[in-house]
């Protein structure tokens, strides 16, 4: 009784000042784990974090001061940026929401903590605020990693005053607050409402999204090609991005107040503080409507959630199961069966086909795009450089997906690895499965990705060779990726974490992304350096020829040696694995 | 048909096996007992391949965990303490799966599966998929997918938690009725009851140091209580550096 009695006299105010106090507990071990670990790891995760910054920062510092070079006119490039700002802000206005309303519902209805704090008399509305508050960091530092380089860069180039720099952050965090409340508010809306149809609804989320897209890619693709890249071509996409300037979108408050900032003449930006307080106004009105929700649905949507049928398996969908099975016949038995395993996991995930949607969606878009341009008068030579960079767009697209999807396949085995760990199989057997998984789902995609950037670069009637070279660079990356991916993955696994996406967030996955996008370059480069100088000597050049000749090899060589080594590195760790 | 020889097995500086030896025979249902952290659930993950004996052998019908895993593995069928599964494939993919990696046939494995569905009844629920289940549910698929490839040793970690009294006598029965027809049970678990129920012979571990092995009458008859149950003994025997300090 006298227990219940001082739980009973807890205020918000205490209640919250708990579970703050839990979080820094949390997150003080977090970063003891963290440091506890080798400092060549430690070292080279924060190296190749700020490697990623710096390679950002220059990146968009050059494109900046590219455009004020080619554009010149003071009132039009501040309307280009202005533009560009709030395109840029209103896509990560979406997918910071989107990001927070998936780790909201991870960390709410599939958390064992949350089962526990159900049952504690603590608020619903307190253990949602936490929820959303972690929910907002988790997501929004990948939006502060990519967004702080973009406006420091600007800033530079732009010789912004000192207040601009000082205002970044809080701008930031606040937006992000807003962006996150959006996304947590609509996944306890649609946990409340259709707890059962919560896949039709990411599936609404990724058709919306994708037709933001197209408006805006319509947009620019239906300019009058002709006059591709001029004033007036620049003039009529800007009116088409119209749609993100509207004035009551979270992404026009932040990139007009961060505009108005840096070209304040001003000692105080006031009008840029203006936005600023309409943004932490916003965020914080987003953190107690969040709280008012999460009194009203969290227990319910829970309940909902938990209780209810189960959802059957659609008999639809049997079809493509036989169809996936006789095309798997040849192989063997055991092999089968793991692919098979595989695909079906896969298929059934949303948020793993969704991505892989989103990633070769956005390459057909633009391969789309590059449709558009007229090249029956271009140089021979122009042709060939674009089909390169297309295939090194392709293979740096394909890195982060073996890096996202591919690399924690063995980690995400974790708690079942009883299931695999105790099979009269040999172990190699399974990484050998995952490693043809990958390469299939890996090599075919791309390859016609890049059969049809060809078709739309005209390459096959004037270069064929090119695109020859092209198909075999396709497969050559297809496989090194797979087998890195697949090595590493087996040689620095994290069977403790079961989300894919925080195992290639952590150490071996970053570790991963590098040498991925570090063995594409190595892969396509030199082969494209050399074709180019053959395709312009009219194949006439024999030096040309051979070094064609030596750089294909080598990059065959590249491609079998990032196979083999990271394979027999998660061979020789997955052999000897133990699961304590 | 289960030979534990001399196996020592360490997480960094804690001993959590110390040269454990048993034997256990063809057809003989052996009840594993001991507190938490005793080292009951190393010994079976070794058994098992899951982790490897710092020192020392184990065979399972004469095939060595370690040298010959494949052979060993193809013997044993084995229920863990916590039933994970793969969330989004059903219970009957499930069982197609384990039974094809174990080298059925899909004819073979057609008729045992649909047996195993019906012995422990899981029609029901078997073609949903299997993270709608309750922990009760996922066991009663775990222990059909561990008989599926009609394994000669059984090997079970916490075989009764979760389960309904219906199921746990399903179990009951299960085991007695295989180990009369020549299944080796290895179980480890803290239902003292059920170990006195099945268990031929009990095995009694503690910091990981075997303290007794044998039936539960020789135990009565070497701490000298012949009326006491084996929730008493089992206290006495393990408690007995706590009541000496």
């Amino acid at each position: 009784m006298a227990t219940s009695s001082i739980t009973a006299r807890l205020s918000e105010a205490e209640e919250a000042s708990l579970f703050r106090t839990l979080r820094h507990r949390l997150i003080r071990s977090m970063l003891r784990d963290f440091l506890q670990q080798s400092r060549l790891r430690v070292v080279l995760l924060l190296g190749l974090t700020a490697l990623f910054w710096l390679a950002m920062f220059i990146l968009f510092y050059e494109a900046f001061a590219l455009l004020v070079t080619a554009i010149g006119h003071a009132p039009t490039l501040a309307r280009t940026v202005h533009a560009v700002y709030n395109v840029f802000f209103l896509s990560l206005l979406f997918m910071v929401g989107v990001s927070s309303g998936i780790l909201f519902y991870g960390a709410v209805y599939k958390s064992e903590d949350v089962r526990l704090l159900l049952t504690t008399p603590a608020r619903t509305s307190t253990i949602t605020v936490f929820k959303y508050q972690e929910a907002m960091l988790l997501a929004c530092w990948g939006f502060i990693l990519l967004g702080s380089p973009l406006l420091i860069a600007y800033g530079i180039v732009n010789e912004a005053p000192w207040h601009y720099y000082l205002l970044l952050l809080p701008f930031l965090l606040s937006f992000s607050a807003i962006a996150a409340g959006l996304g947590v508010a609509g996944c306890l809306l649609l946990m409340y409402f259709a707890p059962r149809r919560r896949l039709h609804g990411i599936t609404l989320l990724a058709i919306v999204g994708s037709a933001i897209a197209c408006y805006f890619a319509w947009g620019v693709l239906t300019n009058d090609q002709n006059e591709m890249l001029s004033i007036f071509w620049l003039q009529q996409t800007l009116d088409r991005f119209q749609l993100a300037e509207q004035r009551l979108l979270p992404s026009w408050w932040l990139s007009t107040g961060l505009l108005e900032s840096a070209h304040s003449q001003t000692f105080i930006p006031f009008e840029s503080l203006g936005l600023l307080c309409v943004l932490i106004s916003n965020g914080l009105a987003s953190s107690l409507f969040i709280g008012y929700l999460g009194s009203r649905l969290l227990r319910r949507s829970y309940g909902n959630l938990v209780a209810g049928p189960g959802i059957p398996i659609r008999l639809q969908t049997a079809w493509l199961d036989r169809a996936i099975q006789s095309l798997l016949r040849p192989l063997p038995q055991v092999v089968r069966l793991l692919l098979l395993k595989d695909l079906r996991l896969f298929r059934r995930d949303p948020l793993q086909w969704t991505q892989f949607l989103l990633f070769f969606g956005l390459l057909c878009l633009y391969f789309f795009y590059v449709r558009r341009f007229n090249y029956a008068n271009s140089l021979i030579g122009w042709m060939t450089a674009i089909g390169f960079m297309n295939l090194g767009v392709v293979g740096l697209i394909l890195s982060t997906f073996t890096t996202r999807f591919v690399f924690p396949m063995i980690s995400i085995e974790g708690y079942r690895f009883w299931i695999l760990g105790t099979l009269p199989i040999d172990r190699t057997t399974i990484l050998w499965s995952k490693f043809f998984f990958a390469t299939l789902v890996s090599c075919l995609p791309c390859c016609v990705l890049i059969l049809l950037s060809d078709f739309a670069l005209q390459l096959w009637g004037r270069t064929p060779v090119a695109v020859i070279i092209h198909q075999i660079l396709c497969v050559c990356m297809g496989f090194a990726l797979s087998g890195l991916s697949v090595g590493m993955g087996a040689y620095l696994p994290n069977l403790k974490e079961s989300s894919p996406a925080r195992v290639a967030a952590g150490f071996g996955g970053t570790l991963t992304l590098v040498l991925s996008a570090v063995l594409v370059v190595a892969i396509v480069l030199p082969p494209a350096i050399a074709t180019y100088f053959w395709v312009i000597s009219e194949y006439g050049s024999q030096s040309a020829f051979f070094s064609v000749a030596i750089t294909i090899t080598t990059s065959i060589l590249i491609s079998i040696l990032s196979t083999i080594i990271p394979m027999r590195l998660g061979f020789r760790e997955f052999r000897t694995m133990e699961l304590r | 048909m289960i030979t534990i020889e001399n196996v020592t097995k360490r997480y960094d500086d804690k001993l959590a096996v110390d040269q454990l030896r048993l034997e256990i025979p063809r057809g003989e249902v052996f009840a594993f007992l001991g507190p938490n952290g005793a080292g009951k659930t190393t010994t079976i993950k070794m058994m098992v391949g899951l982790l490897m004996p710092d020192e020392g052998r184990i065979e399972i019908d004469g095939h060595n965990v370690v040298t010959d895993p494949r052979s060993a593995a193809a013997r044993i069928g084995y229920i863990p303490d916590q039933p994970h599964l793969y969330d989004k494939l059903t219970g009957r993919e499930f069982l197609e799966f384990m039974a094809g990696m174990y080298g059925a046939s899909e004819a073979e494995s057609g008729a045992e599966i649909a047996r195993q569905i019906e012995v422990f009844d899981l029609t029901s629920f078997v073609d949903r998929l299997s993270e709608t289940y309750s922990h009760g549910m996922k066991q009663r698929l775990v222990l059909a997918a561990a008989m599926v490839h009609q394994p000669q040793v059984l090997v079970l970690d916490e075989p009764m938690v979760g389960l309904d009294p219906q199921s746990m006598r399903l179990v009951k029965d299960l085991l007695k009725e295989r180990s009369a027809a020549g299944l080796t049970v290895f179980m480890s678990t803290h239902t003292l009851p059920l170990a006195e129920e099945i268990a031929d012979r009990i095995g009694v571990i503690r910091r990981g140091e075997l303290q007794f092995v044998g039936t539960v009458e020789e135990l009565k008859r070497a701490r000298n209580r012949h009326e006491a149950s084996l929730e008493g003994l089992f206290l006495d025997l393990t408690n007995e550096d706590i009541s000496s300090l």
